[in-house]
């Protein structure tokens, strides 16, 4: 006999909230930010308290509830799960981004302090240098700052700053730290 | 005409940033005694004579320090010049950030040379007092622990400078991007002071560090020097030595302190360098995928996602929009069965209503359908005169059948003079997307949609 799921811990309205996130291919971060202060996601919190819970209700439906170091996002099971374009065009903007900063002489930490961030002239230096925009164009990234706003912020690698900036959060700062442990 | 030394020397310290600038020259280039005349006279044009002080003027041009001997030689050949060296030395002292820092073959040879003097003490001379080589080379000795005891502590002075302008341009690394500062460049600066400068004086003055090539270290030439004079009942001049070494020595701690300071700037630095480099190794094989593209001038290809770049990380592997319209739906069953055809027919069933629908046969009335002068003035009186609704769905509607009400031979028409009076009104009307029809037996009139709600917008008023 089949012990009955016990998921009375899990809450229902956050459980929807995390399926409308993570179902368009967002991340779900420990941290974000909430008027220029971090603060703790209740979703991630959701998921890390009943994390059994739903790494089995997203295997029922055929997904795989991926854990990060601070953040969570879904794949399919049955699939080839080899590098997607979605997942080629954030790779390719966080290393133009990343390579950007620090070749201007920049703190890395620009990138992830909430009072720095990339700013719009920064983006259209970017968009300017013949070099990224050779790579722009061949990942069909036509505007850099609406792709950092659709590639990016939708999906919450990234996020805007109460100044218009842009800054990394812990999904994003995941991709430089892999980088920086294997360098 | 001559002057005195001492006012000369004022007038060079009053003046001073023109003998600045030939200082910075010594210390560019290595300390080259020969400067460029040139290089004075730009100064003197630009810092002494631009100041109109009349003695200044006179008294500081290249002839007249060369007279006074502020400038030892003046070679009109190769047009140079040399400065005192002691004018060097009193440069430095006023600005420490200028003091030239001992370096690694600087300590080797203030090493060196008080080795030397213990060979000297200990073989060749005989420790007694009165006799001429000794107290001569004595002298000597005594002469050079305060020379090395006053470089040392210039030296710290200037590392001490150097580290303050370090952590000065390192917290103006600014994370908001507004800063000037090369991170790079202030690497580079705390490698280059902390390497050369730092290390050798640090090793210099450590007591337990041992010479690989059995030489003496400057504290155990001192130590022996020291003990020649104890042993040989001279306990007042080995003290000297003694307390003279403990000086030099105390400077240990201060140049510690300025270590760790310059350490701390220098790791936090090379952690950014190593982030660069980590950042700039994989970007370079970004491009290595890119160069597969422009080979053959291949142009408007695309980056592939198995590049392999890409590869490399499983980072967000598998990532996408699950939810697509485009999807197939459920499949619930791969063969026909009844359930299927059941669904289908519940769903296509909900859409239908129970009611006949209205097969119209009026035609559209037409925008310029004629209304006698007389019915128009009687439709605007009875307008004017009715207390209009002030919440209404459809207020098109409503008119339509209050003067459905008002007037036993109503048509449509009447309707359209209505119309054009509530739209003169244009207060609180909010037109909508819906569209509605009402007709008489003649005519239809197909219109969007006007709601009106006064009681909404006296609200927002109020607000």
């Amino acid at each position: 006999m089949m012990t009955p799921i016990q998921s009375f811990q899990v809450n229902k309205e956050r459980s929807k909230a995390i399926y409308k996130e993570l179902i368009q291919g967002r991340v779900i971060t420990r941290l974000h930010s909430v008027s220029s202060d971090l603060e703790e996601n209740e979703l991630y919190t959701e998921i890390f308290n009943n994390f059994n819970d739903y790494k089995m209700q997203y295997e029922m439906s055929g997904f795989e509830l991926v854990a990060r170091p601070d953040f969570y996002y879904i794949r399919e099971i049955d699939a080839d799960n080899a590098n997607t374009d979605t997942t080629k065009k954030i790779q390719a903007l966080l290393l133009i981004i990343g390579r950007y900063v620090t070749k201007a002489g920049y703190m890395f930490d620009k990138l992830t302090h909430p009072k720095g961030g990339l700013s719009s002239e920064d983006i259209r230096n970017i968009d300017d240098t013949e070099e990224y925009r050779e790579i722009l164009d061949a990942i069909e990234i036509k505007d850099l700052h609406a792709g950092i706003k659709t590639t990016l912020v939708f999906r919450r690698i990234m996020e805007e700053t109460d100044t218009g900036k842009f800054v990394l959060t812990s999904a994003g700062r995941y991709f430089f730290d892999n980088l920086f442990v294997n360098r | 005409m001559r002057v005195d030394r001492d006012i000369l020397i004022q007038l060079v310290l009053k003046h001073k940033n023109a003998f600045y600038t030939l200082l910075d020259y010594v210390t560019q280039n290595g300390g080259s005694a020969a400067i460029p005349q040139k290089l004075y006279i730009d100064q003197y044009r630009k810092v002494i004579v631009a100041s109109e002080d009349e003695m200044a003027i006179r008294h500081l041009d290249l002839e007249s320090l060369h007279r006074h001997g502020i400038f030892v030689h003046l070679d009109h050949q190769a047009e140079t010049l040399v400065m005192q060296s002691f004018l060097i030395d009193m440069l430095r002292f006023i600005d420490k950030s200028r003091i030239r820092e001992l370096s690694r073959s600087d300590f080797e040879q203030i090493r060196k040379q008080f080795e030397a003097f213990c060979k000297k003490f200990e073989n060749d001379l005989n420790i007694s007092a009165g006799l001429p080589d000794y107290e001569e080379a004595l002298l000597t000795l005594l002469e050079s622990i305060d020379t090395a005891h006053s470089k040392v502590q210039q030296n710290v002075e200037a590392l001490s400078a150097h580290a303050d302008d370090l952590g000065r341009r390192y917290e103006q690394l600014d994370v908001q991007g507004f800063s000037t500062i090369d991170n790079m460049k202030l690497l580079e600066d705390a490698s280059r002071l902390y390497e050369r400068f730092i290390k050798p004086c640090l090793e210099f003055l450590n007591p337990d560090i041992q010479m690989k090539d059995q030489g003496l270290t400057f504290t155990q030439s001192m130590e022996r020097l020291a003990s020649r004079h104890e042993n040989t009942g001279y306990t007042e001049k080995g003290l000297r030595i003694r307390y003279k070494t403990t000086a030099i020595r105390s400077y240990y701690k201060d140049i510690a302190q300025i270590e760790q300071r310059v350490k701390r700037y220098y790791n936090s630095l090379a952690a950014e360098r190593l982030k660069y480099t980590a950042i700039e190794r994989a970007y370079n094989q970004l491009q290595e995928a890119m160069s597969v593209l422009r080979h053959g001038k291949l142009r408007n290809t695309k980056l592939s996602a198995d590049a392999a770049v890409f590869a490399q990380t499983d980072y967000l592997r598998g990532l996408k929009q699950h939810s697509n319209p485009s999807d197939t739906r459920i499949n619930w069953y791969d063969t026909d069965n009844l359930q299927i055809v059941e669904e289908w027919l519940g769903a296509k069933l909900k859409n239908f209503n129970n009611t006949d629908p209205e097969v119209i046969t009026t035609q559209s009335i037409a925008a310029n359908v004629s209304v006698s002068e007389e019915r128009r003035l009687l439709i605007l009186k009875l307008c004017m005169d009715r207390q209009w609704p002030k919440q209404h769905e459809d207020l098109i509607l409503d008119a339509h059948e209050w003067l459905l009400a008002q007037l036993d031979d109503y048509s449509l028409p009447d309707l359209l003079v209505a119309y054009q009076y509530i739209y003169a009104r244009k207060e609180n009307l909010k037109p909508t997307l819906l569209h509605n029809q009402v007709h008489d037996e003649k005519y239809h009139f197909d219109y969007l949609v006007l709601r009106v709600d006064e009681d909404a917008e006296e609200s927002k008023k109020v607000a």
